[in-house]
């Protein structure tokens, strides 16, 4: 009986996996295909779709905004969150919680609204499109989770190590630096990757607040517009390796401190 | 913050600390930002088809000439329109609109006269071309023509072995399920009319014929496995099988579906299709104006023209060019009597911007065509 | 002193809200009531376009609606049964199983969407690979461009977004809980409808409303894998772009947040009152 229960939560737990990574896996294997057509049979591997890849015109000015944009929205996401955090921990539970329901809105949001409605916005104040405005956009819906995750690690710190510190005679700011941002820099640092994770994915708002230009999500937005090559899987397993790799290491960052 | 009343001296080397870390930060920052800006070379803006770039970028000039193309790909030619107002003005150099679409730009104000003197290689441009009425407003001339084509009916050789005669054709049952559409709404709504409505002036409709226009496609669609994003994306469908044959077209989908390994062919059914001559414009407030008359010359010169008639296999417009081509190039298109061609697709003017008697204006067509996408 | 800093730490992120959210949708509310003629904005207050909503669009809202309900309950569940996986049967398991749904859920939107492209076409991954093993002789054809191809599609991108607030609610279930009401004598179904349910209410109505918003606004999906089916996504951006109506689709768009809120309401009605039997 329970023999058979195992098994059959087994089988359940494999479909559930195949069904998650398995098209994520297929994406990757067929960026090695030598062939013009993503399908069966792959008659050899080969590194052909990634040379074309990397001699794509927009490539690497694509691949640059994509960069400066993650890295951008991870610092200022990650600082104005981390502050956020601490304020909120601070707080009384309940009106931490309702502030911090709040400030999740935008996350609820589907990215089509916030994209359109920021798009307008911009162009009502007369704001000229381009990287910042995708960087201001970007933290909206970063931020938040920056705020989550610092913040559940910071109701967990113990208040009295700070209280010492300022009775040895530190200002807020030199308690800040010496006591709490050691002990919170791992989570601050994973909080930041994960920020970036999502921007460098975000396709919607991106592609209506860039004005012109490219990220990599809408470069390949661009190039499914004339045909899909595999050299589409070879962007697209970069993406993966960025967005995916840097949430692995923020996991590993988060979790095992916390 | 307070102020810092008593200074720790173990607490120096921990500032220190910071001090680099902002420094780092700074520093991070400062590579991504100013990089955008100091690039030495001009960047222009462009907004426009797919490979409607490669005749200006596909050798060194663009490197001799020390800029750097930022490519924005459409969809379809309202985008542009979209792109410029959408706080394009004053970021956008170049945008490459259909001819139809220019009379709308220059009342809007989203694009410049051209100074002729500027782009030399204008004289051999072939007079049908420099002349068509839609690109010159006001006796000025708002656009640099440089390539020309058809919607031509795209089909699958392997499962049509001949094409129909009409577009009608395509609602006969043999081709439910089998039929692709493209979300092209000028193209579809052209092509609609002369076959709904059996005029010959299908942009100069009024409400009942707009309508009628409309049931068609919708009959179409019903018709259909798909309405495409893109051209691309309809030539993919075609050469994975998904559709066989389509409803409006692009000569240059041959090339996209060769790439493929799909080889597919096309024809003009009997009610003639639209035709179209697109054109480089310069942006209103374009922030690279010398740049910008360097790529509009560069796109018609020989180089230019002849890389695009070859590679990507579509229609030219410099004379000197075309005189140039190999044979079974020059041989794809009716270069010695375009007026032949006509019989088979028409450059046909654009629907009034502004009410005009009792004709449908482009507003009502956008608005009618919603109808089609929602059905 | 120190409760007035607490606040000023929070007013960057504040500002940032305030700036970047509150104003854009107040802005967005007002544009909704403004108006389009002949490419001129008239900023003339007018409620013709939700009359023009309502009038003319309301199938596919309403088809939007149905899809998206659909796909949220089928997603909910699916993300219910993880999660109790993970939570109750998985054991030392549960940590990779967690990690996987962790993993997918940061990356890829555009990238999965068109994966499941490539591997339903015609001449796609699936039908290449079963034709290849001998089990089809020719393609399934009925596989890309139908609404099962777009639930499909949406269920997947969505998937780690419904199991993370579900399991992270069930966290607070007590093994001791359920062995008691298993020592009462209650079988498998009554203690998962009695206990579970209830103590996962509000990890359930994240979930489903989590997936409703994603897929209520999802454009890009039925675009992609489609073919020709229109969700309200797929008239909204074109406003933004081609059509040039800024206030039609805003009020396209908040419409749908409007309808979006009732379902999700009747949502967590039905749960609650699933919870009180």
């Amino acid at each position: 009986m329970n023999a058979r229960s195992n098994i059959f939560w087994g089988i359940v737990a494999v479909l559930f996996i195949v069904f998650l990574l398995s098209p994520i896996l297929l994406l990757v294997v067929f960026s090695f295909t030598s062939r013009t057509l993503t399908n069966f049979p792959i008659e050899a591997l080969s590194f052909h779709w990634w040379q074309e890849m990397v001699v794509t015109r927009q490539f690497w000015p694509s691949l640059a905004n994509s960069l400066i944009i993650a890295v951008c929205v991870a610092i200022v996401s990650a600082i104005v969150g981390t502050l956020a955090a601490m304020g909120l921990a601070a707080m009384p539970k309940r009106r931490a919680s309702i502030i911090m329901a709040l400030l999740t809105l935008p996350v609820m949001l589907p990215p089509l609204v916030l994209g359109v409605a920021l798009l307008s916005f911009y162009v009502s104040i007369d704001l000229k499109l381009g990287l910042p405005t995708v960087i201001l956009s970007h933290v909206l819906f970063a931020q938040p989770f920056v705020v989550l995750i610092v913040h559940a690690r910071m109701v967990n710190f113990d208040p009295r190590v700070v209280e010492s510190a300022r009775d040895l005679g530190a200002s807020p700011l030199q308690a800040f630096l010496t006591v709490t941002l050691p002990i919170i820099r791992p989570v601050v640092i994973g909080a930041a990757l994960i920020a970036m994770a999502l921007s460098i994915d975000d396709f919607i708002i991106t592609f209506f607040t860039i004005g012109t230009g490219n990220t990599l999500p809408t470069l390949v937005w661009g190039m499914i517009r004339t045909g899909l090559t595999p050299s589409v899987n070879a962007i697209g397993t970069l993406i993966l390796l960025l967005t995916i790799g840097s949430t692995v290491i923020a996991l590993q960052l988060t979790r095992y401190r916390g | 913050m307070g102020s810092d009343k008593s200074k720790p001296s173990g607490l120096s080397l921990t500032r220190r600390h910071f001090t680099q870390a902002l420094a780092a930060t700074a520093a991070a920052a400062a590579i991504g930002l100013p990089a955008t800006r100091a690039r030495a070379a001009t960047s222009v803006n462009f907004v426009g088809w797919q490979g409607y770039d490669d005749p200006v970028a596909f050798d060194d000039f663009l490197k001799s000439k020390d800029i750097t193309l930022n490519t924005t790909y459409i969809g379809n030619n309202d985008e542009i329109v979209a792109k410029l107002r959408g706080g394009g003005i004053g970021t956008i150099d170049i945008v490459t609109p259909y001819m139809g679409y220019i009379p709308l730009l220059v009342k809007l104000d989203l694009i410049q006269p051209i100074d002729v003197s500027r782009v030399p290689n204008l004289e051999k441009v072939m007079p049908i071309f420099r002349n068509d009425p839609n690109i010159v407003v006001d006796g000025k001339l708002y656009g640099v023509p440089f390539t020309w084509g058809g919607g031509p009916m795209v089909y699958d050789p392997a499962v049509f072995a001949t094409p129909p005669a009409s577009w009608k054709d395509l609602l006969k049952p043999e081709f439910t399920g089998k039929v692709g559409m493209m979300d092209d709404p000028l193209g579809n709504m052209m092509i609609g009319a002369l076959v709904a409505t059996g005029t010959q002036t299908p942009t100069k409709i009024n409400a009942a014929q707009l309508e009628q226009t409309i049931d068609f496609l919708i009959e179409m669609k019903k018709q259909s496995r798909v309405v495409a994003a893109s051209w691309g994306d309809l030539s993919d469908a075609i050469a994975r099988g998904d559709v066989a044959i389509t409803f409006n077209g692009w000569e240059t989908m041959v090339k996209f579906c060769a790439d493929k390994g799909k080889a597919v062919k096309y024809a003009y059914p009997s009610e003639r299709t639209h035709a179209w001559l697109d054109n480089y414009c310069i942006a209103k407030d374009a922030p690279n104006l010398d740049a910008a008359y360097e790529l509009c010359n560069r796109v018609i010169s020989v180089e230019g023209q002849k890389r695009l008639a070859e590679v990507a296999i579509q229609a030219i417009v410099n004379a000197d060019a075309v005189a140039a081509l190999p044979a079974d190039i020059r041989a794809l298109y009716p270069y010695d009597d375009i007026a032949d061609y006509g019989k088979k697709a028409s450059f046909f003017g654009f629907p009034p911007v502004e009410p005009e008697g009792d004709l449908t204006t482009f507003s009502d067509w956008l608005k009618a065509y919603e109808r089609f996408k929602a059905a | 002193m120190e409760n007035r800093s607490t606040y000023w730490l929070v007013a960057p992120s504040a500002l940032i809200f305030c700036v970047l959210f509150i104003a854009p949708m107040a802005f967005f509310v007002v544009l909704s009531f403004w108006q389009v003629e002949y490419f001129e904005l008239s900023t003339e207050p007018t409620i013709s376009n939700y009359r023009d909503v309502f009038a003319n669009y309301w199938h596919v809202m309403g088809f939007t609606v149905v899809v998206a309900t659909a796909t949220a309950l089928l997603t909910t569940a699916l993300g219910f049964i993880f999660a109790f996986l993970a939570r109750f049967r998985a054991g030392k398991w549960a940590q990779v199983l967690l990690f996987i749904v962790l993993i997918t859920l940061f990356g890829g939107y555009l990238m999965k969407i068109y994966a499941w492209k490539t591997i339903l076409g015609n001449e796609g991954v699936l039908n290449s690979a079963l034709m290849a093993a001998g089990i089809i002789s020719s393609p399934i054809t009925s596989l890309l461009y139908s609404p099962q191809a777009v639930v499909l599609t949406l269920m997947h991108f969505s998937l780690p977004f419904a199991v993370l607030p579900i399991y992270a609610s069930m966290r607070g279930i007590a093994d001791s809980e359920v062995e008691a009401a298993r020592d009462l004598g209650a079988r498998r179904w009554p203690i998962l409808s009695t206990v579970i349910v209830p103590r996962c209410q509000s990890g359930i109505v994240a979930a489903f409303s989590f997936v409703f918003l994603m897929v209520g606004g999802d454009y890009v999906t039925p675009l992609l894998v489609g073919g020709k089916l229109t969700m309200i996504g797929n008239l909204i951006a074109p406003q933004f772009g081609a059509q040039f109506n800024w206030p039609l689709g805003a009020a396209m768009s908040i419409v749908m947040l409007i309808a979006a809120v009732v379902i999700i309401y009747l949502f967590r009605l039905l749960i609650a009152l699933w919870s009180r039997q």
